[in-house]
């Protein structure tokens, strides 16, 4: 849009200089006809002048009337010529006078001069008259100079006045070339500064992303630990914006018997720092989790890293799970409930008081236990599985709903809740989710219910 | 005193954590998020930053109303234990 008004505009300007040019010329054309007439017509009165001299002379000198014949053709030419030359003078705007005298000139000649001659020319006095005569046509020629000089003078004028508005313009034009060609090259520079600056932050901004990406990435292809008699599996679902990349979170790492710890967790936020927090605080857990058998120990120790760094809020549910016996020992930190699906189809909310990791420096954190029995599947998630519809107490039913019919035997149960509740996969925020499926014929002992 | 409905999330984010801010000194604070339908962790964790600013500038504890709204998530969120929940403002302005 801006390229084409700047080029309407050089046309424009273009165009007008153009007419601007042509104009004068034409002014100074018709300018210069004018003053070729002008001339014309003065050295034509000049001439009818000296036309009826030469008659009344050669009247004068014989006698004979036949030498009469230039002084009678030019006499009814004179005032018409002289009518003509005035016009032309005013409309050139060169004084008249010169010309008046002329005309005052040629009556006086006439009736002082050519009268006398013409009713006695044989008379004394004709030496006399003749001096006279020469003496107004001399005067004639005098005025007729000064009219020469006079539109030599305006022709002169009149062309340097054409060749002062050629320079003019041309000047004009060049300077204005030289200002569009200087504003281009700004617009232009300008613009790919824009351009460039838009596209290193494009470039930063995709950096982060792919960061963030690719931090999450590193656990969610994670294999998980399988057993013969328990299995585990896990859906992720990203946030609906991809550059909302988010800190959520899951993990089951085998320990060197029977036990896996597991963990699921949420960070505050998006983004590549909520990432890198994400993965601080899985890594505290993980490790701390290789020596410490209490959850609520693991959750406090991940407090403490967290504090030293960060002043995220991470919601997190840890917990340990013997695949032998099926025996569950957890802790809670601000995360939403895990569900536990009976056999009998029952589902129950399983969570220990406890704040967020990173609240406050002095929390306390309660473990609790509950036994899996055979065909019961424990499913921990994420808030955004059941906060997509911003209602947690409906989107807590719906899941409750959705869990209770999960086939516990199925292949992937994790999967399936995701896909019960979220049919289109778009989630405004990141939706992590774990189940472990307990199959494990424990006939030797009583099950328990949760602690 | 600051009162709020609506959805809290991150399509509110800078205003709320405007609002906050104009809390973070004054002698009393009272954040009443009863007229509140939904509010998301990074809110919840902008209430405890808050909290925690107030704390380390010697001012007095920072009290959230809760109403049915967000009851169960911040019950879920666990910060009742640093944020008891008020049921009213009236009950969080008492002495």
């Amino acid at each position: 849009m801006r390229h084409v008004s700047l080029a309407v505009l050089v046309l424009l300007i273009f165009t007008i200089s153009t007419l601007w040019v042509r104009s004068a010329i034409e002014t100074d054309a018709r300018l210069q006809a004018q003053l070729k007439a002008a001339e014309f017509e003065r050295g034509r009165l000049l001439k009818l002048q000296l036309d009826e001299e030469t008659g009344i002379r050669g009247y004068a000198a014989t006698g004979a009337r036949v030498f009469l014949q230039p002084y009678r053709e030019a006499l009814p030419l004179f005032e018409p010529s002289a009518r003509s030359l005035e016009s032309l003078l005013t409309a050139l705007s060169i004084g008249v006078k010169p010309l008046e005298r002329e005309r005052a000139i040629n009556r006086m000649w006439r009736s002082e001069v050519a009268s006398p001659i013409l009713q006695r020319w044989r008379g004394d006095d004709r030496s006399s008259l003749e001096l006279t005569g020469k003496s107004l046509v001399d005067d004639f020629r005098d005025n007729d100079r000064q009219l020469v000089d006079e539109l030599n003078a305006k022709s002169n004028q009149a062309g340097d006045a054409t060749a002062r508005i050629i320079t003019r313009v041309l000047t004009v034009g060049v300077l204005f070339g030289v200002l569009v060609v200087v504003v281009v090259a700004l617009y232009w520079s300008t613009q790919r500064r824009l351009v460039g600056r838009l596209e290193e932050r494009n470039v930063a901004f995709e950096r982060e992303r792919l960061a963030a990406e690719l931090l999450q990435s590193a656990f969610v292809r994670r294999e998980l630990p399988a057993f013969p008699g328990a299995s585990f599996a896990a859906a992720y679902l990203p946030a609906r914006e991809e550059a909302r990349v988010g800190g959520d979170w899951y993990d089951a790492y085998q320990l060197s018997d029977e036990r896996v710890l597991f963990s699921i967790g949420d960070v505050a936020g998006h983004g590549l720092e909520a990432a890198v927090v994400m993965s601080r605080v899985r890594q505290s857990i993980a490790a701390v989790g290789t020596y410490e058998r209490d959850p609520a120990v693991v959750l406090a120790r991940a407090n403490d890293t967290l504090l030293l760094q960060d002043s995220r809020m991470v919601t997190a549910t840890c917990g340990f799970v013997d695949v032998a016996t099926g025996t569950v020992s957890f802790a809670n930190a601000g995360h939403p409930p895990m569900l536990l699906l009976a056999p009998d189809r029952t589902v129950e909310r399983l969570s220990t008081p406890g704040p967020p990791l990173g609240a406050t420096d002095r929390p306390t954190y309660t473990s609790a236990l509950c036994r899996l029995v055979p065909n019961s599947l424990l499913v921990l998630y994420t808030d955004g599985l059941i906060e997509h519809g911003r209602d947690a107490v409906a989107g807590e039913e719906q899941l409750a709903a959705s869990v209770q019919a999960i086939d516990v035997n199925c292949k992937d149960p994790a999967g399936d809740i995701l896909r019960a509740i979220l049919p289109d996969s778009r989630a405004l925020d990141d939706v992590a989710i774990l189940t472990i499926a307990f199959h494990h014929d424990v006939t030797a002992e009583v099950p328990e219910r949760c602690a | 005193m600051s009162a709020f409905s609506g959805n809290i999330d991150f399509t509110t984010r800078e205003e709320f954590r405007q609002l906050l801010a104009g809390l973070a000194m004054a002698e009393f604070a009272v954040i009443d998020l009863s007229g509140v339908g939904y509010i998301d962790s990074m809110a919840l964790s902008e209430l405890i930053a808050l909290h925690r600013g107030r704390m380390d500038a010697g001012r007095s504890p920072l009290r959230v109303v809760v109403g049915p709204g967000v009851r169960r998530l911040y019950e879920i969120s666990g910060i009742g234990a640093i944020l008891p929940p008020y049921a009213s403002v009236d009950a969080a302005v008492a002495p």
